[in-house]
């Protein structure tokens, strides 16, 4: 039987994604990524250290120097083999975020991820504060909306949840006008709902499905722009943009996610 | 430079700590259940102690009622029987071997939770006051009569030592009959199961898991010989690593049998072999052969025919069913000689079904219940499969409220849980 999701979906396959089964590939190829991307991009002017308030950025955590921040890219999601099976599928997705300063050392961040038929919102508050010259963290909490609809054969199956996102970042300035930053979340899943037809689909994912971390560089780019870039690494039971597939399993399961945004 | 590899570092280690999930079947090796005093049960034995059974003890774990079941594997001259206990909870089950010393009843096994990789020792005993005595006589069966089931449970393959006790209730549901058809032979390898999905070694495990019917793959090799694999390709999902790669139909059978081992080190099988195990070996009674094939179906209508005519002879009852999941399938199927008059399960919509006449409609779970399009397959004569429904929920829900009379399920368990539970 072919899942459901392969009739549906990303029936384009690429070698070297199909080949990176092995997750510590996988790494190595990121690592090497981290390494290389940033200096291809790093010009000259950059190569002075320029603080962290003269600089744009959306996820390294420091107070805000403007009212509004934003940031326009896309996120790219390897699902697992053990949910999609033969299929090796690279989930795009669009990416907005919105920043809103709220006083000092506080702000709002609001995140849409959008595909279309399956879309998640987030908003939460965030507590940001320069530790010394280099370092600053944040505490910050991230409250998702995540919808999707998809119709087969004139039978739509329909799906909905709420998602909490309790979080942590360290970043660390470096020379050169790069910012890293590294997240921590808490994946926690309020609620789930779905129907196919006119079927509930009943589903018993845990509160607390899993955890996330995330390594973020972020640097001047091109002209005025700034460019973010990411990885993400998801262990979770329920990653939302496969609720179309009604996975069964309550193990935590690695998703791989790369992460591409536009300051402005 | 020292920051973005000290950078690469910690990105390497996050990702390298990927956990790799099993769930190995603990050893059951039990001293007072293998001493040499101990001895099979009758036939009259087992069939009484099948039924519905509340989970006194334990139901935290297993949920609070537990279907037994009885099944069995013909190995040469001997005879295997297993009893499996389909739980509630978490889609978990034990598989039991049973045996009696003196008047006790001991049964010896291990139980796992598909949902997850919990899984671990389950050692049980049937007293003389506990319903052994009456068990092991030759009287017919009284409702009246109490059945208890003490035991332990462990985890992994610590010593089982937290209590566990099942008391009689009522006899299995049978009112209405279902086919619990296992996808791939038994199950698939993401669900962590002993032996590889599509083997031979897996569809000897398809009863203890609840089925009385299996679903396989059918593709060809490069010379022609139909074997059960599920994907396209070679790929480290199925087998294990071996260097060769792309479309599996690319290669020679001789090839596949020297250098390719399923994941458990199982050879690809035929589809010859597979029947043949299903014949003789199994208590099975319907294999749906899912259709991979590109080109012409008359060497599968062939090996069809020809088990079927075996398994006649065998005095076994067995429904071996052509599946047509698509168009292309199905205009090939259309071209075998007197193709009205072949057992076959169609995935295409009724009208397709019955200008084929396949005496199976498959509709997939998506779909719904659909019972008015179930009820006109009835009318004409033929009967509906529902696949692949594994959300526990969702199976219960198409119990009470569909009328299939058949569940594809990667969880026979859960099918078969919910199914003999009604009631």
């Amino acid at each position: 039987m072919g899942t459901l999701y392969s009739r549906i979906l990303y029936k384009n396959r690429t070698l070297l994604w199909k080949d990176m089964k092995n997750y510590k590939l996988f790494g190595l190829i990121t690592c090497l990524m981290v390494v290389f991307i940033p200096i291809l991009f790093t010009t000259p002017a950059h190569s002075q250290d320029i603080p962290a308030f003269h600089q744009k950025f959306v996820s390294f955590p420091y107070p805000m120097d403007r009212r509004w921040k934003a940031s326009l890219g896309l996120s790219i999601t390897t699902l697992a083999e053990d949910i999609t099976e033969e299929q090796h599928l690279r989930v795009p997705c669009g990416e907005f975020r919105l920043l809103r300063k709220m006083s000092h050392n506080s702000y709002l961040e609001g995140r849409a991820n959008f595909q279309g038929f399956q879309n998640l919102v987030s908003v939460g508050p965030k507590w940001a504060f320069p530790i010394n010259d280099r370092f600053s963290m944040s505490l910050g909490d991230d409250v998702a909306f995540w919808f999707g609809f998809i119709t087969l054969e004139g039978f739509k199956s329909t799906g909905h949840g709420f998602q909490n996102y309790p979080n942590v970042s360290l970043g660390y300035r470096l020379n050169h006008g790069i910012l890293v930053t590294l997240k921590q979340e808490a994946l926690m899943n309020l609620s789930f709902k779905a129907k196919t037809g006119n079927t509930p689909v009943t589903a018993d994912y845990r509160l607390f499905s899993g955890t996330a971390f995330t390594a973020t560089l972020e640097q001047p780019f091109y002209g005025k722009k700034s460019l973010s870039l990411g990885f993400r690494f998801i262990y979770t039971d329920f990653f939302w943009q496969t609720w179309a597939l009604f996975p069964t399993f309550d193990r935590n399961i690695f998703y791989p996610q790369l992460l591409i945004g536009f300051i402005f | 430079m020292k920051k973005y590899l000290t950078i690469s570092l910690l990105l390497f280690l996050f990702t390298s700590c990927v956990k790799k999930y099993e769930a190995p079947v603990p050893d059951t090796k039990w001293k007072k259940f293998d001493s040499v005093i101990a001895t099979p049960l009758s036939y009259n034995t087992r069939q009484k102690m099948e039924g519905i059974y509340t989970v006194v003890e334990g139901n935290d774990n297993f949920g609070e009622q537990a279907a037994l079941k009885w099944s069995y594997t013909v190995n040469g001259p001997d005879t295997s029987f297993t009893l499996s206990m389909f739980c509630e909870k978490q889609v978990s089950y034990f598989v039991c071997e049973a045996k009696r010393i003196d008047t006790n009843i001991l049964l010896n096994g291990y139980w796992r939770k598909m949902v997850n990789t919990e899984t671990g020792l389950g050692r049980f005993t049937i007293s003389q006051k506990n319903g052994a005595n009456h068990l092991l006589s030759g009287a017919a069966f009284n409702p009246a009569d109490s059945i208890i089931i003490t035991g332990v449970y462990g985890t992994d393959g610590d010593v089982p030592d937290k209590t566990i006790k099942l008391k009689y209730l009522r006899p299995l549901y049978r009112a209405t009959p279902l086919h619990i058809v296992a996808h791939r032979l038994g199950g698939r390898n993401s669900d962590l199961l002993p032996q590889s999905e599509n083997s031979v070694e897996m569809l000897r495990l398809a009863a203890k898991f609840g089925a009385t019917g299996v679903e396989t793959d059918v593709r060809t090799t490069s010379d022609g010989v139909l074997i059960i694999y599920h994907d396209a390709t070679l790929s480290e999902r199925l087998i294990q690593k071996d260097g060769l790669l792309g479309p599996i139909e690319n290669y020679t059978y001789a090839q596949l049998n020297t250098l390719v081992r399923l994941l458990h080190g199982e050879h690809i099988p035929t589809l010859r072999e597979v029947l043949t195990t299903l014949v003789y070996n199994t208590s099975l009674n319907f294999v749906w052969l899912d259709t991979k094939l590109h080109g012409s179906l008359q060497q599968l209508r062939d090996i069809q025919n020809e088990f079927q005519i075996k398994a006649n002879a065998a005095g076994r009852k067995l429904d071996i069913s052509i599946g047509i999941p698509d168009r292309i399938v199905l205009e090939n199927f259309i071209q075998l000689p007197d193709f009205r008059n072949i057992p076959a399960v169609c995935e295409l919509p009724p009208e397709d079904v019955q200008n084929v006449n396949a005496h199976i409609w498959g509709p997939r779970w998506t779909l719904g219940t659909q019972n008015d399009e179930v009820a006109n397959i009835h009318a004409q004569g033929r009967k509906a499969f529902v696949w692949t429904l594994d959300v526990p929920g969702n199976i219960e829900t198409f119990l009470k409220e569909g009328h299939f009379d058949g569940i594809l399920s990667n969880y026979p368990s859960a099918v078969a849980y919910y199914y003999y539970a009604q009631k």
